[in-house]
């Protein structure tokens, strides 16, 4: 979780607390498309069949959530932004075995 | 002649072997595995709920109160230095109860298999963002939201390896109060 990478303060709420908004530089999002590797297929194949977490495909997502995040404070940096309010997330399933992780909020400049 | 005879073993016998001895034994092991899945399932479930519960109970006792709401904040003070949080949990149905719940699907009615499986992913998931929270060091964490997503079928009609992934996110904030701790009841 890198929150306060490069000076910008990152939150999923309207406001920034104790901080003042001045400006909005727009939508900006950062998005990435992961698939499975062979060798932890198979490995949550068995464990699936006996069922509980299946760990590996967590670790799996949270890395590429941690990716299109960085990609999305790339994106604000860009902007020259030191905050993202209003942050969402969203996943779907692009095609069987693939996933796209998408991240997305409203660059501002506050103070 | 010598030479085709090892391309032959090489190439076409040996990974035939190799191909029926893996499946070979994923046939033998296949049944026990399905066997243990149903046999402990209500079991491991019942471990894990009781697992949810004492870690909500120490971070309960901990902290004192329940550090998660859905709120957003209004009366900020002093340098609350917010961040985004996040959790996540990818919970695969054993095939035992896959295919319970492909029964529950011919006669219909409420899926209770797959919605006791579910209930256990979004208590832990909420469980892991306190944890979180309270490593971090945060008093609140506001605009808590739940995501649920469908991933990693191999194949699209069905087979392969099934995931639930349920993922929760809030933003942890130190010295700031949430707005239903400032509602005032009316007279």
């Amino acid at each position: 979780m890198p929150s306060l990478v490069d000076g910008i303060h990152v939150v999923n709420t309207e406001t920034i607390p104790g901080f003042v908004i001045q400006d909005q530089l727009g939508v900006v999002s950062g998005s990435t498309v992961r698939a499975k590797n062979v060798v932890r297929d198979i490995s949550q194949m068995l464990k699936n069949i006996v069922g509980g977490e299946l760990h590996q495909y967590t670790n799996l997502l949270i890395e590429s959530r941690n990716e299109a995040f960085s990609r999305m404070l790339e994106d604000a940096k860009a902007r020259g932004a030191n905050g993202v309010v209003n942050l969402r997330f969203a996943t779907s399933a692009v095609s069987p075995g693939a996933a796209e992780l998408f991240c997305y909020g409203t660059a501002v400049i506050v103070e | 002649m010598e030479i085709s005879g090892y391309l032959v073993l090489l190439f076409f016998i040996l990974p035939l072997i190799l191909w029926v001895t893996v499946w070979g034994l994923f046939a033998i092991a296949y049944p026990f595995m399905f066997l243990y899945g149903a046999l402990t399932s209500s079991a491991s479930r019942k471990r894990w709920k009781d697992d949810i519960l004492r870690r909500e109970k120490d971070t309960l006792d901990k902290v004192g109160r329940d550090l998660l709401s859905m709120d957003k904040i209004r009366i900020p003070f002093g340098s609350s230095n917010p961040e985004v949080i996040w959790a996540s949990i990818v919970i695969g149905p054993s095939h035992w109860q896959q295919l319970l719940g492909l029964l529950y699907n011919l006669i219909g009615g409420s899926v209770d298999i797959y919605r006791d499986l579910l209930a256990i992913g979004r208590s832990e998931v909420l469980q892991r963002l306190r944890e979180v929270a309270d490593s971090k060091g945060f008093d609140n964490v506001v605009g808590v939201r739940l995501d649920t997503s469908m991933i990693g079928t191999q194949r699209p009609k069905g087979g392969g390896s099934k995931g639930i992934e349920i993922f929760a996110y809030g933003t942890g904030v130190r010295n700031a109060v949430p707005t239903s701790f400032t509602v005032q009841k009316p007279e």
